[in-house]
């Protein structure tokens, strides 16, 4: 199958045309760089060239536009041409229709209107449709002078509407149309300067004079008939939103009946009324204490809802440079949600869902069942004492546990999380064949299931699959035939939650920070970004009074290297602490990827204890080829540890190697 | 390495590639363009300064993905192409079936199987390539690879 896919895969080729279109624009794109220069005024943007370029997409609509045109032109002949073009509007027809927007034809291009309504914009695409409709056709007049005395900023408090879109890319203009309600609409065009990253504009504010009074109404009554409940991100409907509850991820990948239920679950759930909070440049999320997130993407802006167990519900919007390394916080708000109610509706919804069909539940139980049993770790098979009870339990996993299995599972449900339960069923197929299946039910509600076909030959893997529970349902069952899973201790859970990992608090300093820091060229600056790391890593720990740090060589299989006394275990301490880190370089980018496996030596590890547990881990692995890699790790009580990394850095492995066999440890 | 202004050659080299990643990834030969061409503006806009040919080839992948899975969360328009996706590639039946179902995956399986089987990347190369621990990239290839062999045999075999 691997040779089968590689050589298929190696078939796909990009088509010559394309190729020539993608060289044509990259020249294009080369041509039209923004250059700045000095002159007398200070800084002035200039640009050097002129054609722009579209994305494949929109010259297909361009040239889907231009050759409508062109049919309408046909059908219209000569006379219907002339006619229109005299009295700008052909007779009768419900085809031609009059654009009097000086900004360009707003059926055709993506924009925000914001009617300061709380709804930030978030109309259906019919109110956008009469919207459009509307701006188009509006008399928008001629330009005029610049009110006296009057700039952009200072108009905020003044802007009843409020209209934004993007034209262009590489990078795109954007355009922003205000409305005041004394008649006065500017119109600022302005793009991100290449170099600097920052906002600048291009030409002169344009200021027109309406007739405010006709604007609003037409636009208060198109506004009156979107009825639709929407929540006050968005539309749910059309967001291509993804929805984690602990660590399940229910997204369009997901059927779209969970997906539209949740999608109008979160139309329709009262958020309540949200609170602005200012943005500022310590404003960093914090997830720490996340039941539910909501994010989607949408004009450019990352945006996320993040719902606490307290019910706290942050709303925030980022953007992000191009390569998704810096964001800048743009909005956030607060809200205060009734969590419980929240939580109900959730589970309704995904507990709705859709269970495997009869085609499965034939392949699952096929043959005769010779045995089920239910087994909890640490405690073994689970068997009721009361022989009713054995025999509802007998039942309940011989004939109806299969029809309890849902066909959606969450898409990241494989990762770590903790077992409820274990159930194995061994099938008799034939006199020579008997099959066993054994299910895993996490207490999430993803269950795995692992089958195995006996022959005479011996055992072999026959099929494996993934599918969801209703857990609360099922605990039910199991109690209803005297099981009450919830009074066996997660021997696993105990044990992780008392030797590892911190439980966050709302006020606690997280070691990690979204930032990226960057030089003067705009390029990652690794020497700054790991001195902030460690910045971080010393506010963090300086939070555990009982903090030691606890440090060691390990080979390459992860074991540690013990030294032959005490006195040479001071001195390997005592350079871990002290000295290693002083030989690593970070000043230029390592890209050496033959650092795999089979060139890595060691492993140094930085193990951070309050008490009992570790709360944080520094590791390098070391490597023959001089690369040495850093990856450092939050841990988190539950295992829901948070990794960074790796950093690539350089070392001289030989002077390393040598102070090992200094040690004595190789 | 590649010199400034050096967009043919750059598309020659690497236009197969990202191509390919970009097409698996996004299932749909206009959006796969997009981001073929985004990243290549990119490269010749603002590309930074490359230690070598490979940290040149493993840029342009990352920003390549990155721009597929920006359209993925964002895709509003262009849904995935049906079956007749790969007709027009010297692509055999036999071969057309484990590649479609390669991009029925969940996109983060696609990209890691592709760059391991397809361009035969090593682990820790796709951890840097896709910004992942070493132990998630073995882990995809893992779990993709069965996914993929169960969804190739259930629907080819």
């Amino acid at each position: 199958m691997d040779k089968k896919l590689k050589n298929a895969g190696g078939k796909i080729t990009m088509p010559e045309d394309m190729k020539e279109r993608i060289i044509k624009a990259c020249e294009t794109a080369e041509k039209n760089r923004i250059t700045r220069t000095d002159s007398d005024d200070g800084y002035t943007e200039v640009a050097s060239g002129t054609e722009r370029v579209s994305s494949r997409n929109r010259i297909i609509r361009t040239v889907s536009a231009a050759a409508a045109c062109a049919v309408l032109m046909a059908g219209i002949g000569t006379t219907g041409f002339l006619l229109h073009k005299q009295n700008n509007k052909m007779a009768g027809s419900d085809i031609v229709e009059e654009i009097n927007s000086p900004f360009g034809d707003f059926s055709t291009f993506e924009y925000r209107f914001d009617a300061g309504d709380g709804k930030y914009g978030k109309y259906s695409a019919e109110t956008y449709s009469r919207l459009s409709d509307f701006l188009n056709k509006f008399n928008w007049g001629e330009p005029v002078e610049k009110p006296e005395g009057r700039d952009i900023d200072a108009d905020v408090e003044e802007t009843v509407y409020d209209i934004k879109w993007t034209k262009g890319d590489t990078p795109p203009i954007e355009c922003n149309l205000h409305i005041a309600n004394d008649g006065y609409v500017s119109y600022q065009e302005s793009m991100m300067s290449f170099e600097t990253g920052a906002m600048a504009s291009l030409g002169d504010i344009k200021w027109y004079l309406i007739d405010f009074d006709a604007f609003d109404s037409g636009i208060q009554a198109i506004l009156a008939q979107d009825t639709e409940k929407i929540s006050p991100f968005g539309n749910f409907r059309v967001l291509d939103f993804e929805l984690q509850s602990g660590i399940g991820i229910y997204n369009k990948y997901n059927s779209s009946k969970l997906y539209g239920g949740l999608a109008d679950m979160l139309n329709n759930f009262d958020w309540g009324e949200g609170v602005y909070e200012p943005v500022s440049e310590e404003s960093v999320l914090d997830f720490s204490d996340s039941a539910y997130t909501v994010s989607w993407e949408l004009d450019g802006l990352i945006s996320w809802i993040n719902i606490e167990s307290t019910g706290r519900t942050v709303y925030v919007d980022l953007k992000y440079d191009d390569d998704h390394l810096k964001a800048e916080e743009l909005c956030r708000r607060i809200y205060q949600i009734d969590i419980e109610d929240f939580r109900n509706k959730f589970s309704k919804i995904v507990s709705e869902d859709e269970y495997i069909d009869q085609n499965e539940i034939d392949r699952l139980t096929r043959g005769k069942c010779k045995y089920a049993v239910i087994q909890k770790y640490g405690y073994g098979s689970l068997i009721p004492e009361d022989e009713e009870d054995k025999e509802r339990l007998d039942d309940l996993l011989k004939n109806r546990f299969v029809h309890m299995l849902k066909v959606n599972i969450p898409s990241e449900s494989y990762d770590s999380e903790q077992t409820l339960c274990d159930i194995t069923f061994e099938y008799k197929i034939d006199e020579k064949n008997s099959r066993t299946m054994y299910f895993t039910v996490l207490n999430n509600g993803v269950v795995s299931m692992s089958e195995y076909t006996q022959t005479d030959d011996g055992s072999e893997p026959s099929g494996s699959a993934t599918y969801a529970i209703n857990i609360e349902e099922f605990k039910d069952r199991l109690a209803d035939a005297g099981i009450d899973i919830d009074s066996f201790a997660s021997e696993e859970a105990e044990e992780t939650s008392e030797n590892n990992g911190i439980t966050f608090t709302g006020d606690m300093i997280s070691p990690f920070d979204n930032k990226v820091i960057y030089d003067a060229d705009g390029k990652y600056d690794p020497v700054a970004n790991i001195k902030h790391m460690d910045q971080n890593i010393e506010k963090f720990i300086s939070q555990f009074p009982d903090i030691r740090v606890d440090v060691c060589f390990e080979d390459e299989n992860m074991k540690e290297l013990v030294p032959a006394d005490e006195q040479t275990r001071e001195q390997i301490e005592s350079f871990i602490r002290n000295d290693f880190e002083s030989m690593l370089k970070y000043d230029s980018y390592s890209s050496d990827f033959n650092s795999d496996a089979e060139h890595r030596k060691f492993f140094v590890v930085y193990s951070y204890m309050s008490g009992d547990k570790e709360i944080f881990h520094k590791g390098y692995s070391v490597s023959s080829s001089n690369l040495t890699t850093r990856s450092d790790c939050l841990k988190v009580e539950g295992g829901n540890d948070e990794w960074r990394g790796p950093y690539s850095c350089t070392i001289d492995y030989n002077a390393f190697a040598a102070k090992l066999a200094e040690f004595g440890l190789i | 390495m590649l010199k400034d202004g050096c967009a043919r050659e750059a598309v020659g080299k690497y236009g197969d590639m990202l191509y390919r990643v970009c097409l698996l990834m996004l299932r749909n030969t206009a959006d796969a363009e997009d981001a073929v061409q985004e990243t290549f503006i990119k490269f010749v806009t603002k590309a930074p300064d490359f230690a070598d040919s490979e940290h040149e080839k493993a840029w342009l992948i990352t920003v390549a993905a990155n721009k597929c899975r920006d359209m993925l969360r964002y895709r509003t328009r262009h849904y995935t192409e049906s079956e007749e996706l790969l007709d027009g590639y010297a692509v055999s039946k036999e071969e057309s079936g484990i590649l479609e179902a390669l991009m029925e995956l969940p996109e983060k399986y696609r990209i890691v199987l592709e760059l391991f089987y397809i361009d035969e990347y090593k682990a820790a190369e796709i951890a840097e390539i896709v910004g992942i621990g070493a132990s998630a990239v073995k882990m995809r290839l893992s779990r993709g690879r069965k996914l993929l062999e169960k969804k190739y045999r259930k629907e080819y075999m």
